[in-house]
């Protein structure tokens, strides 16, 4: 249980360095910044053991958004979207909980019996979706929305959906299920 | 009792959802500058249409007591009425037009929203920018000051009341003509204000007029604040303590006078000048 609580603390850890040290970076120094803004924090979201309690989840959801903002000193603008994303998501893996599934791996979304479609539709929606939200509320306007947001959350969907199913290959090796 | 609980406990994970979110969007109005800006001019423009509509039909009940303020004021202006004085050296007033230059300019305005309960009051006039206003001036209103100008959009501006705690403002002791100390707003009572530092050896009585001082840019000489209602002083301190009975009714303003000073542009010019520093 601990051992769990320290590995998704680590996988945060890890998600807000690479944003900070590495995304960020790239963003300032190419000329794409308004279409490159990969959220890397989502994929802790999406990643939160699916038998968690609801509530659990939110408030884990709002603490890290909260805590994203801090750094990026955006107050409360990935917190409004993290709050979101926490609070649907139990309803695509709220069957994942009913079933009654005694395996450990069951609890971890990556290893669940849940095929491989099934996962990459959960990812791409909810990215999708946090990216999108995320751009409306920042801009909040709908002025560019076909030349820059609609584009900008797509490009930012598909970074970070192929870094997160490069992240489950390099941790999750496929001898394993 | 026990099947509300119940039935909170089984939506506890929406009720948790619209806090976060709600505190969220907060958050983002207070800290952000665009989305603040985005929120507050949209919101500004909806409220101030729904406050004059409410305004114009309140506006009937209060005829009365406008009228009265208004004749009050006419008599004043004619006492001051060339007319009224005796002339005793026709040189000075054949050369009228050009010893006289005119220094404030006066736009009327109707108050839309007005506070006094709370520890910061602010007046919304329904004068903006297009009308000449800009941040700073002062308000006036028949029976006295009113407070100034601190936020200006298109057709509408903000009015820090005197019933503010943050407002400080020099008067002069009409009955002495002595500019000194500053008035402050306790926060507590809305027909009364202190009237700080003023030592304890000048001589002054109950029932002097407290006005407006001649060294403010934003505002003419001589307009009422209001009386000296309570005199005290204690033997610790070098200041009296005054209480000043407000001329102004905040609760009953409805009309009211912006000013604007002819020459401010020049004398913040004159005075940038003084603080440059010198070759």
């Amino acid at each position: 249980m601990i051992l769990d609580i320290a590995k998704y603390l680590g996988l945060y850890a890890l998600l807000i360095a690479l944003q900070i040290f590495v995304i960020s970076n790239v963003t300032i120094s190419s000329n794409l910044g308004a279409y490159f803004q990969p959220q890397l924090v989502v994929m802790f979201l999406l990643l939160l053991p699916p038998r968690m309690s609801h509530v659990w989840i939110i408030l884990v959801s709002f603490a890290a958004g909260i805590l994203l903002d801090t750094f990026f000193n955006t107050m409360g603008i990935n917190a409004v979207v993290c709050t979101l994303i926490g609070y649907m998501r139990h309803y695509a893996t709220r069957d994942i909980e009913n079933e009654i599934a005694t395996r450990e791996e069951d609890n971890k979304i990556w290893t669940s019996k849940k095929g491989r479609p099934w996962k990459w539709t959960y990812f791409i929606c909810f990215i999708f979706l946090y990216h999108f939200v995320f751009m409306i509320i920042e801009s909040l306007s709908f002025k560019n929305f076909l030349t820059v947001i609609l584009p900008a959350a797509l490009i930012s969907t598909l970074l970070t959906f192929v870094f997160t199913i490069t992240l489950e290959d390099l941790i999750y090796k496929p001898t394993k299920s | 009792m026990n099947s509300i609980f119940r039935y909170l406990k089984s939506k506890l994970h929406v009720l948790l959802f619209l806090f976060l979110e709600i505190f969220c969007i907060i958050a983002i109005i207070r800290n952000n500058s665009y989305q603040s800006a985005f929120y507050f001019s949209n919101t500004r423009k909806l409220s101030g249409k729904v406050q004059e509509t409410n305004h114009s039909i309140f506006d009937y009940f209060d005829l009365y007591h406008k009228n009265q303020a208004l004749s009050n004021e006419n008599l004043e202006l004619r006492r001051h009425l060339k007319e009224n004085y005796l002339i005793e050296s026709r040189k000075v007033f054949t050369v009228n037009d050009s010893v006289y230059k005119q220094r404030y300019e006066y736009i009327p305005a109707e108050v839309i929203t007005n506070t006094i309960n709370q520890q910061n009051n602010y007046i919304t006039i329904n004068r903006g920018s297009s009308s000449g206003i800009e941040e700073g001036m002062g308000v006036f209103c028949p029976e006295g000051l009113v407070g100034t100008i601190i936020q200006v959009s298109e057709n509408y501006s903000i009015a820090k009341s005197l019933l503010n705690t943050t407002v400080k403002i020099a008067p002069k002791i009409q009955e002495m003509n002595l500019s000194k100390g500053t008035i402050h707003w306790s926060g507590r009572d809305p027909n009364s204000i202190d009237y700080l530092e003023v030592n304890k050896y000048e001589q002054i009585k109950k029932g002097y007029h407290i006005v407006s001082s001649p060294y403010s840019n934003n505002l003419p000489e001589n307009i009422p604040i209001g009386t000296v209602d309570k005199l005290e002083t204690k033997s610790t301190d070098d200041f009296y303590i005054i209480k000043v009975k407000l001329a102004v009714n905040f609760g009953k303003i409805s009309t009211v006078y912006v000013v604007k000073n002819l020459f401010k542009k020049e004398l913040m010019e004159l005075e940038k000048k003084l603080n440059e520093p010198k070759p």
